[in-house]
């Protein structure tokens, strides 16, 4: 029956593409990507980096979540998604620096945001906290958010990085 | 009557069904983010804070200086007392890998990184010891 139907479209010139397969195919391509979508939109909810912030890339690193997240980008700090300090450079105002490590200092101001913290929110110091800095910024820049976040009792800290494929 | 009805066949078109799932799999593949992030834990080597957890006394204290130019200097005090100069990060996995083998219940480091490095370096001096000595404490305040 099927060869008398397939004569009959040959013999007139209608030639049907058997495109059931390539259907099966992209449904199952639909399907992991919709699977591989929703569980990055996810994560991108607590991870999405700023354009203009290059993370340091490595080829180790867990995933986790919860905690506080803190950004250094070239020209501010930014505290759960609100800027709380400027930069110039990756670097803080001089105006900015107390004098107490060894040849940087904390920041006041960040000082001051990680004090509320803990006050406002009650915020446990056992509370992670995720530095999600520029890959350019300097260690003394760095070194001074640490400091600001551990004088105020914060000791679990967490470093963004880029994982290398 | 159409051939196909009278005969009780027909074919289900399949080819505005097959167009939007085209579509969908190429916006899905435009819009999506294939890279992945991940949380590097760090302790913090810091006077007046909580420093990161050690078991009890440990028998020596490791310390790694990372330099401007990128070389390293090993510093072990306690037991044992040593400082090496260390010209790669090859040979700081070595020199490390042989300190382990000496003092494995040591899995603290603490690495002491120039200020004037960017974070890049730091970031990667740490992932060389942590092949090793699993927890890295940030120092040098």
């Amino acid at each position: 029956m099927l060869k008398k139907k397939k004569k009959h479209r040959r013999k007139h010139g209608e030639e049907h593409l058997q495109i059931t397969a390539l259907a099966d195919i992209l449904m199952v391509v639909l399907i992991f990507l919709l699977k591989s979508y929703s569980s990055s939109i996810s994560s991108v909810d607590d991870m999405s980096v700023p354009p203009d912030l290059k993370l340091p890339v490595t080829s180790s690193g867990g995933v986790d979540k919860g905690g506080i997240r803190i950004e250094v980008a070239v020209d501010r700090i930014v505290l759960q998604g609100k800027k709380v300090a400027d930069l110039s450079e990756y670097r803080f105002p001089a105006s900015d620096l107390n004098q107490d490590l060894s040849d940087n200092g904390t920041s006041k101001t960040l000082y001051a945001v990680f004090e509320n913290e803990v006050k406002k929110n009650k915020a446990d110091t056992r509370t992670r906290v995720w530095l999600v800095a520029d890959q350019r910024a300097p260690y003394a820049t760095i070194q001074t958010v640490l400091a600001s976040a551990a004088l105020n009792g914060f000791s679990e800290f967490k470093i963004a990085v880029l994982k290398e494929e | 009557m159409s051939r196909e009805k009278k005969s009780g066949m027909f074919e289900l078109n399949i080819v505005p069904i097959i167009d939007c799932l085209t579509i969908l799999v190429t916006f899905m593949l435009a819009s999506g983010v294939f890279v992945s992030i991940g949380l590097l834990d760090v302790g913090v080597s810091a006077s007046g804070a909580a420093l990161a957890s050690v078991d009890g006394d440990p028998p020596i204290d490791i310390q790694v200086e990372l330099r401007p130019d990128k070389t390293f200097t090993l510093k072990v005090n306690g037991k044992e007392h040593r400082e090496v100069s260390i010209p790669s990060v090859e040979a700081l996995n070595a020199e490390l890998k042989s300190v382990q083998v000496r003092w494995a219940s040591v899995k603290a480091v603490t690495l002491i990184p120039n200020k004037q490095l960017p974070f890049q370096v730091v970031v990667k001096g740490m992932e060389t010891i942590r092949k090793t000595h699993p927890e890295v404490m940030l120092g040098g305040f």
